[in-house]
């Protein structure tokens, strides 16, 4: 009878812990999956994103825009050289916020809606001259609209200041002009009320499956990183893409599609503007104070993350903090008007790249397979 | 004739027929829970039905799926559970499960797991055994039950068990699960809200811990069911290390298939006391007269010879990686079939890239137009994957750009247990152009970096 004990007793033991452990089950195999495993709070996470980010960066977006949309509006009732220079500098602030919204919204209509770039100036014509109402929900004018459309009206319409300011005599134009400012205020107003409804739901839906909010949201900042960030301002525009490793897929230069094409000037600014967003969500850095506060840093401390690198395990979060390192240096070779220093192949801007790329490298591999995102629900034995 | 005289002495022994009829029910009875378990996830829709694309076993691109029709190969499969534990039509129930399951796993090989492929082998061996001569309809409708069977019908079955612990055993000789403690870390690392222990989850003397008595629970394992005195201790251990794995994996119902196969190691009383007691409550009555002792196959030598081959496979198959160049963990080459268990974590992503030769213009793909979650994550780790992708892409984008002058290239980054990221496969070559086989793959760039060990 010694024996049924020895094999009664474990199997007991067994069923104890399986049932105890049902609510472990569910992240792994589907289920409702409310268990993300770690002691880290996501709830912190995500509240920190929404609170010190988001919100207040949209915010400041709607505000940016507002008035923006109340210069445009005096510059095209009665346009001059003032006010065009103040629809410029509304325009550039309300551009250099949209750099820290996007992330947030990422791959959203409302984001194609706001800055689809190269901005399509043929289409943009016929927009204006067009004499039925032009539907500009239709996702074929997504490049007739929004931020880069506003910069081409205002600074690409023609040669000098004046010609611009003489179009403006057209009611045409000062009506497509007004059209596009009035839409980024209704457009970034339904995004934010939009998200305010769902905010709450968003901030504790932070399990391990695909369609948590916490998930969605550290797939966007990825795959920001990667198309929005990298891909767009530096990549495409100079052609560039680590071509010491992947001389098939780099092509020619394309200076037309930097962004703010017809302000070249700023294009560095806007790109450092949008490296500022990528560090604030990865230190999680306030978007109005900058105090650090909660963001995939401290998670990746709190797991306790390590990399391997020439056989020494260090910190990713130290790994990834000498990678923003990596970043600096490289930007400070570039200048200011990406414009021209993309008129060619430009190895300053390779090497950018290929900074950026080992940062994005480091986040979509080694940091989201750290947090234990659950690619899909179903068994495995590792291998 | 030394050697003769003992094989002979061996094959003439005989063990209780209870054993292998215990061992029947149990087997019956855990597959059938999978195979309703696989069903009301709806893994069936998921894996088989809904994607347009299946990753193929090279040699195995016949085997294609059934489409809505799939159910019917899991009802062919359930059914045969059913016989199976009656042991109704014994050797037709084992030898359609065998045809049915195999099929299944064949399909796809995204789902491949150690544990399918160890059913489909076992339930191969369970072909040859005689599972069905006592406890049996099939004994009962013949009035004719058998005491005992050959020792070699058991030990067959243990010496697969064996196997399957003792390789995995070795696969985890190696530095990065012994002196890095790696992939468990990053797992462990992510699991602290575990209940009591949950604390040290994070903890390095805990990963290395883990790791060290893993590999000796691997090793030993088998021969501690072997030793009459250490067995029930082994046993106790079995239970604790399948439920620790089961609640901090998702492995499914693996724990449960080992520690039901592991009673087989105990010993004839015991299942001849499983076997009473499951008639009792039962309410069987057995009408069989014809109680004979040893039962013999018909075609004992050429069945022997079977098993012989089969076994032999076994225990040469898992070394086949030794014959490739680079580090089996990074390329693969060897990988599968051979019991290597929660070695590796791979992190990291594959992309395509078509390039049209004529004009120089490229675009990237969006595997997740072709694939679903779990494929693309399987493709983006594994070079037979990928270069079947790849060819699949090409045979895509050749009819939509009605063009033949494409190639195909990729761009992708992987982890290997929580190594920095690097170029996986070498972005300058074109897939299209290198075809799957047995072959090394040169088209995967080198490891650069080396793990010691078997």
């Amino acid at each position: 009878m010694k024996k049924i004990v020895y094999i009664i007793l474990p199997i007991f033991t067994l069923f104890y812990f399986v049932s105890c452990s049902s609510s472990d089950d569910s992240s792994d195999e589907g289920g409702n999956g409310g268990e993300d495993g770690d002691s880290f709070d996501r709830v912190s996470l995500t509240t920190s994103w929404v609170n010190n980010l988001l919100m207040p960066a949209t915010n400041d977006l709607k505000s940016k825009l507002e008035t923006l949309n109340s210069s445009v509006t005096s510059f095209a009732d009665a346009p001059d050289a003032t006010k065009l220079a103040a629809v410029r500098t509304d325009l550039f602030e309300a551009y250099k916020v949209w750099q820290h919204v996007e992330m947030f919204f990422y791959g959203s209509g409302y984001s194609l809606d706001m800055n689809s770039y190269p901005t399509d100036v043929t289409k943009i014509t016929e927009n204006i001259d067009s004499t039925t109402p032009v539907d500009l929900n239709r996702t074929v004018l997504n490049p007739t609209q929004g931020l880069p459309a506003m910069d081409y009206l205002i600074n690409g319409l023609a040669s000098t200041d004046n010609d611009i300011i003489t179009r403006y005599g057209e009611a045409k134009y000062q009506n497509y002009l007004k059209l596009l400012s009035e839409r980024m205020v209704t457009i970034t107003t339904t995004a934010l009320n939009d998200f305010e409804a769902v905010k709450d739901t968003n901030i504790n839906s932070v399990d391990n499956t695909i369609s948590s909010y916490f998930s969605i949201q550290v797939n966007d900042f990825v795959q920001y990183t990667e198309k929005s960030f990298r891909e767009a301002k530096i990549a495409t525009p100079s052609g560039t893409r680590n071509r010491d490793i992947f001389p098939t897929i780099s092509v020619s230069a394309s200076p037309d599609f930097v962004e703010s094409l017809y302000s070249p000037e700023n294009s560095k600014i806007l790109y450092l503007e949008a490296y500022d967003a990528i560090q604030d969500f990865y230190y999680g850095r306030s978007y109005t104070d900058n105090n650090n506060t909660v963001g995939l840093q401290e998670y990746l401390q709190a797991l306790g993350t390590t990399i391997m690198i020439n056989g020494d395990d260090i910190l990713l979060n130290d790994y990834i903090i000498s990678l923003f390192g990596n970043i600096d240096t490289a930007n400070d070779n570039i200048t200011d008007n990406f414009y021209e220093q993309t008129q060619d192949f430009n190895s300053n801007f390779d090497a950018v790249f290929d900074a950026i790329q080992e940062f994005v490298v480091a986040v979509k591999s080694n940091a989201v397979n750290a947090f234990n995102l659950t690619i899909d629900f179903v068994d495995s034995d590792g291998d | 004739m030394g050697i003769k005289q003992a094989v002979n002495a061996y094959l003439n022994k005989t063990s209780r027929a209870a054993t292998l009829a215990a061992f029947r029910i149990l087997f019956g009875v855990l597959m059938f829970i999978s195979l309703i378990r696989f069903l009301s996830k709806g893994w069936v829709q998921k894996f088989y039905i809904e994607p347009n694309f299946h990753f193929k076993y090279y040699g195995f691109s016949w085997v294609v799926t059934w489409g809505e029709y799939t159910y019917i190969l899991f009802f062919i499969a359930i059914t045969s559970c059913i016989g199976i534990i009656l042991g109704y039509k014994y050797r037709l129930s084992m030898i359609l499960f065998f045809l049915s399951f195999t099929y299944i796993e064949l399909i796809d090989k995204t789902t491949y797991l150690n544990h399918y492929y160890f059913i489909s082998i076992l339930s191969f061996l369970l072909c040859f055994l005689p599972l069905n001569v006592t406890f049996s309809l099939d004994a009962h409708y013949k009035n004719r039950s058998y005491k005992n069977v050959p020792k070699w019908t058991v030990d067959a079955i243990k010496i697969l068990i064996g196997i399957v612990y003792f390789y995995a055993g070795l696969a985890k000789l190696n530095s990065d699960w012994l002196f890095r403690a790696q992939p468990l870390k990053v797992w462990l690392s992510s699991k602290t809200d575990f209940p009591i222990i949950g604390k040290f989850m994070n903890d390095t003397w805990f990963h290395y811990l883990m790791s060290w008595s893993g590999a000796i629970y691997d090793l030993t394992i088998p021969f501690l069911l072997l030793i009459r005195k250490t067995r029930p201790f082994a046993f106790v251990l079995v239970v604790i290390f399948h439920v620790f794995t089961r609640i901090l994996f998702p492995i499914g119902m693996f724990p449960y298939v080992m520690i039901c196969a592991t009673l087989i190691f105990f010993s004839a009383e015991l299942h001849e006391r499983f076997l009473r007691v499951l008639r009792n409550i039962l309410k069987l009555k057995s009408r069989v007269n014809d109680i004979r002792d040893v039962y013999l196959p018909k075609i004992y030598g050429k069945i022997v010879i079977v098993i012989f081959l089969f076994l032999s496979i076994q225990l040469v198959l898992p070394f086949r990686y030794a014959l490739y160049p680079d580090e089996l963990f990074w390329t693969e080459e060897g990988y599968r079939f051979s019991w290597r268990v929660m070695l590796i974590e791979k992190a990291g992503y594959t992309t395509f890239r078509i390039v049209k030769y004529d004009t120089g213009d490229s675009f990237a793909v969006n595997n997740k137009h072709f694939l679903n979650a779990f494929q693309n994550k399987q493709m983006s780790t594994q070079p037979d994957f990928i270069v079947e992708f790849a060819h699949f892409l090409g045979d895509h984008y050749k009819k939509e750009l009605k063009t033949e002058n494409i190639g195909v290239f990729v761009e992708g980054y992987i982890s290997l247990n929580g190594r920095i990221s690097k170029p996986y496969i070498d972005p300058r070559v074109d897939l299209l152009k290198v075809k799957d086989g047995f072959q090394h793959k040169t088209w995967i760039l080198p490891f650069e970096d080396e793990i010691k060990g078997l």
